[in-house]
């Protein structure tokens, strides 16, 4: 970006302010114009330094969160040298979630910027917590229009699209050779193509081993939207996911089981498991998101092209969508003006165009997206990481992403999930299912609305 | 001590310097109760009277409870509860029990090398032990309970992974384990015993059965006292283990808890005052209980 | 009384349960064995095909795990040192002293045994907050010293002794620190030492608590640690399973320490050979 000796002289400076003294030199800091800047570069930025929480940060350890919020730390001291990030993190987990809450709910305090997911976004907005961003349109229409809907509460929206995890089959090419079937061309099958495949990728070797043609895992429910189903209608009013269209998604479903080309406890299997499975060549289709995908790049045995590919989710009646959840960015709303404003501007870098270059091109280079990113202009370097992440990388546009509610997550593991275990169990038809726990349903939407 | 002193002044002097002692000797424990355990409980007794949630709360009365005693998924869970409290408990104590009393006799070293072979497995993490029992129980046939069971030609069983199932898979992990802290305490009362009841016992020539039945087991009633209570407060709050072995709340919520819904309710719904309601249900069921117990199982005994 | 042969079944018996309860533990020193590709291998496999001391290295050399460790000594030690001191004094009170209140306090005490942590959580962060005591290592061991599961074991255990010996050192001019001292504890040993081995493991175990008040992750105990393996997107099961068996190794070195005062007890009235 710019000579040594201008970057040289700017960490003097920063070293000489660190120790307290006054640099009577003036306006020296931003000697540099840093292109892509956010919107709060003013020309003598004075010294901020906001707290940025990110679960599954764990500082001296290897994982991937780690390592890309180190590097995103790094790469922004660069671009806004007057601006002090320090990271606090958490394991992944429901218990990270509440110390989150404890400090952003409870304490209000806490982080100036922080990750979030889905389901707890509008929770914070609700709360009065969330400083909404300022888009321009430019930047609106950046983004997948779908996660900017997920993360808008009453008219506005409160956090910034992170990545869109688009969840799609992973197909085992070993075992499609093995079973005798094509894997579909182009990655695009119908629902009956699908199941016809399982059935016969269902089948049991000479030696014993039983192989099975799909799993998936229980933290997801892609098959009701298959024929249309959503769970809310636009104005996110009405619970629709008894519809006539939900209760074929769901029967399709349970056609699988019935089928039985799932493993005997596709009830119980958490991602990890699921994952497993695939790895260890007893599946021949697995439903996941698109992490799966560095999973099988760390295996040797593994190889894009060779014994594994994607394919889309199969087409019923509902329009062809890739459907997926979406991580974002927020900023917590304070009354520290400076903090804001830098918490803004670094939660637009984190989720913007500059960032992926920027740790590409350290050393080492750093893969900063764990999966295809909420914007545009910024998606396109997830597909540079590897071929597989590149045909991920266009399905992002068009993922289609859940609008979320404030009690989404309590309908969807107090109703929505018993009545899926009730019907794949058959102890329920599938109407029935739904049918029973819509008017519980209804009433949580009701109170979101409120 | 002084003999001159009036007898009632004495004893006044006396009363309350033993009574300030008293008070001396539990101050530390009891004032730290007070602001770490007592204050939150409160608080939590309170809040369940509102229906605070994230956006704030206000007072409505019995309506949480009323909101409970409907809720189907709450009366499951309270259920469920009880039905494994019930069985585990027993199990444990009887498991205990009985191994302590097949070590005691047992020499030194061999004493020893059983106490740690039981205490052992207790340095493990609760959830690393619940994920092992996870795989036991595994609906697959290569899961390792249905591969002991095929050598035999007993059929695969769905366990986890079904809704009727998932709750014997359960309370099965619980009752296959021999409660190492059990058999710790016991053995360690047992150690305590006077030599002479047993003594005079022999000489009347009593088995080691009426023995064990007549004398050990009486003498211990102290410890199993402590164990009943602590087990069944234990099982009341089983949460972990069945979070780990089946996801949450199992199939169709088969193995839902208290507790597991208590966690949900506060922390993943937001919604602290029904929680608080659920933990003071939990907290009078389990009261009631400890009542009873130590209603049954009271003694002055002394050796 | 050690014939071998009458004991035989006994023995066989006691083996084959202790074997089951022993299982896991075992089982998490294998995977910690294993080399990586095999942990999660599907069916999974008792006896090991490969073992490797790999994940040991990976272990220490890619996470903090001695700090965590040491985090975790400290933390875990204080509070049983401590608990072991007030809660022998508090069941010594409840058990053998009559003081108004007593059976208030004690029940009061007791019954707060079956609130779960869950419940307690967010109000004592906010009284360590009002403390000024988040993100320090008191604010972990305070609450923890507010534990009382070891008042109401003491109690029972204490109420055992025999009390005429109290009355006798009084009779002989000591004072009630003194009987408490002298008298009460030497014969409690072996309630203590299973105090101690019960205080330290739950402590070694705390997860929920520590993760919520603590920020800086230089002060994380090796629960909350060895949890930031576990990722949101894929987890390290062999090095989650080689953290969890060295996290073990501390807590069988207190019990081996502790267990061998429950032989040593010496009891008036009986001596066990």
């Amino acid at each position: 970006m710019t000579g040594d000796g201008a970057m040289n002289r700017r960490r003097f400076l920063q070293s000489l302010a660190a120790v307290g003294v006054v640099v009577a030199c003036g306006p020296t800091a931003t000697a540099s114009p840093t292109p892509g800047t956010s919107a709060s570069g003013s020309p003598a930025p004075k010294a901020v330094s906001i707290e940025w929480w990110r679960r599954n940060y764990a500082q001296g350890t290897q994982s991937a969160e780690t390592i890309t919020s180190d590097a995103a730390v790094k790469a922004y001291k660069e671009r806004a040298s007057n601006v002090t990030i320090a990271i606090q993190g958490g394991p992944f987990g429901a218990e990270t979630d509440q110390k989150f809450d404890i400090a952003i709910l409870q304490a209000h305090n806490g982080p100036d910027v922080f990750h979030t997911t889905g389901g707890d976004v509008l929770k914070y907005a609700a709360a009065g917590q969330l400083s909404p961003p300022t888009l321009t349109d430019a930047e609106r229409t950046d983004f997948n229009p779908s996660a900017l809907n997920a993360t808008t509460y009453k008219g506005a929206v409160v956090a910034y699209p992170l990545w869109i995890v688009p969840w799609f089959e992973y197909i085992n090419l070993d075992l499609f050779k093995e079973g005798g079937v094509t894997p579909p061309a182009n990655g695009n099958w119908t629902y009956e193509d699908f199941l016809a495949a399982a059935k016969k990728l269902t089948f049991k070797r000479a030696d014993g081993k039983q192989i099975y043609g799909f799993a998936h895992a229980n933290d997801e429910f892609a098959f009701m939207l298959i024929d249309g189903g959503r769970p809310y209608d636009k104005d996110l009013k009405t619970w629709t996911f008894n519809s006539a269209d939900a209760v074929s998604g769901l029967e399709k479903w349970v056609a699988l089981a019935t089928a039985k080309v799932m493993p005997p406890d596709f009830l119980t299997l958490n991602p990890n498991d699921s994952q497993a499975r695939f790895l260890a060549g007893e599946v021949a289709i697995l439903q996941r998101p698109s992490a799966m995908i560095n999973i099988l790049n760390a295996d040797a045995k593994w190889k894009f092209g060779t014994n594994w590919a994607i394919a889309n989710f199969p087409k019923a009646k509902g329009e062809q969508t890739a459907w997926g959840g979406v991580g974002f960015i927020a900023v917590r709303e304070q009354a520290d003006a400076d903090k804001k404003a830098a918490a803004h501007a670094f939660a637009k870098y984190l989720t913007g165009p500059d960032i992926g270059p920027d740790l590409k091109k350290q050393t080492p280079p750093v893969e900063y997206w764990l999966a295809p990113a909420g914007r545009k202009t910024a998606a396109g370097i997830y597909g540079d990481y590897h071929p597989a992440k590149a045909t991920v990388a266009t399905m992002s546009p068009f993922t289609y992403v859940l609008p979320n509610v404030r009690t989404w997550s309590e309908i969807d593991q107090k109703y929505l999930r018993p009545a899926r275990d009730a019907a794949l169990e058959g102890k329920k038809t599938p109407k029935q299912a739904l049918d029973e726990v819509a008017p519980q349903a209804q009433k949580l939407l009701d109170e979101a609305n409120k | 001590m002084i003999a001159t002193e009036p007898r009632r002044r004495r004893s006044l002097t006396a009363a309350r310097r033993r009574y300030g002692w008293s008070y001396l000797f539990i101050l530390p424990t009891f004032s730290l109760f007070v602001v770490f355990t007592l204050l939150p409980v409160v608080q939590g007794l309170i809040l369940s009277f509102q229906n605070a949630t994230v956006v704030g709360g206000e007072f409505v009365g019995l309506d949480n409870f009323a909101t409970l005693a409907a809720d189907p998924v709450f009366v499951q869970a309270v259920g469920n509860t009880i039905l494994y409290a019930t069985i585990v408990v027993a199990a444990q104590i009887t498991l205990a029990l009985v191994v302590a009393s097949l070590i005691q006799p047992l020499g030194t070293r061999a004493q020893i090398f059983y106490r740690a072979l039981f205490y052992l497995p207790l340095v493990n993490s609760a959830i690393l032990v619940a994920m092992v029992w996870r795989w036991i129980f595994n609906p697959n046939p290569f899961g390792l309970a249905n591969a002991a069971l095929g050598t035999v030609g007993l059929g695969p069983f769905l366990w986890i992974g079904s809704s009727d199932q998932a709750l014997i898979a359960v309370i099965l992990s619980a009752v296959l384990t021999i409660p190492g802290g059990g058999v710790v305490l016991y053995s360690a009362a047992m150690g305590s015993l006077p030599r002479d009841l047993y003594e005079a016992a022999d000489l009347d020539g009593a088995s080691w059965f009426s023995k064990w039945r007549h004398i050990t087991v009486p003498l211990l009633r102290p410890t199993t006292l402590y164990l009943i209570v602590i087990y069944t407060i234990l099982a009341f709050q089983l949460f972990e283990r069945v979070y780990i072995m089946t996801n949450g709340g199992g199939p169709n919520n088969a193995t839902i808890t208290i507790v597991q819904l208590i966690y949900s309710t506060a922390f993943q719904f937001g919604r602290y005052g029904l929680a608080s309601a659920m933990a003071v249900v939990l907290f009078v069921m389990a009261l009631v209980v400890a009542v009873v117990q130590f209603r049954s199982l009271r003694s002055d005994v002394e050796y | 009384m050690s014939n071998i042969r009458q004991r035989l079944p006994v023995h066989v018996l006691l083996l084959l349960a202790g074997g089951l309860s022993l299982f896991p533990l075992y089982w998490l020193f294998l995977t910690s064995l294993s080399p990586t590709q095999y942990v999660v291998r599907v069916p999974p496999e008792i006896v090991p095909r490969e073992l490797t001391t790999g994940n040991y290295v990976r272990l220490f050399e890619t996470t903090p795990i001695v700090r965590w460790l040491v985090n975790t000594v400290v933390i875990a030690g204080v509070i049983t040192a401590f608990h072991l001191l007030f809660d022998s004094m508090a069941g010594y009170a409840f058990a053998k002293r009559r003081f108004p209140g007593k059976n208030v306090m004690f029940w009061l005490v007791v019954s707060t045994l079956t609130v779960p942590a869950q419940v307690t959580l967010i109000p004592v962060f906010f009284i360590l907050r009002f403390l000024g005591l988040l993100d320090t290592y008191p604010g972990v061991i305070l609450p923890g010293l507010a534990d009382v599961f070891g008042v109401f074991l003491m109690k029972q255990f204490i109420q055992t002794l025999p009390t005429e010996l109290e009355h006798a050192a009084r009779v002989d001019g000591a004072s009630e620190w003194q009987v408490y001292r002298h008298i009460i504890v030497p014969l409690s040993r072996p309630a203590l030492a299973v105090l101690a081995i019960f205080t330290f493991q739950r402590y070694w175990n705390a997860f929920i608590f520590p993760l919520v008040i603590l920020h800086d992750p230089s002060k994380y105990p090796v629960q909350v640690g060895l949890a930031t393996l576990q990722g949101e997107f894929n987890t390290d099961y062999g090095m989650l399973m080689t953290g969890a068996a060295v996290a073990a190794i501390p807590m069988i070195a207190v019990f081996f320490a502790f267990q061998r005062h429950f032989i040593e007890g010496i009891r008036i009235g009986g001596v066990k050979g």
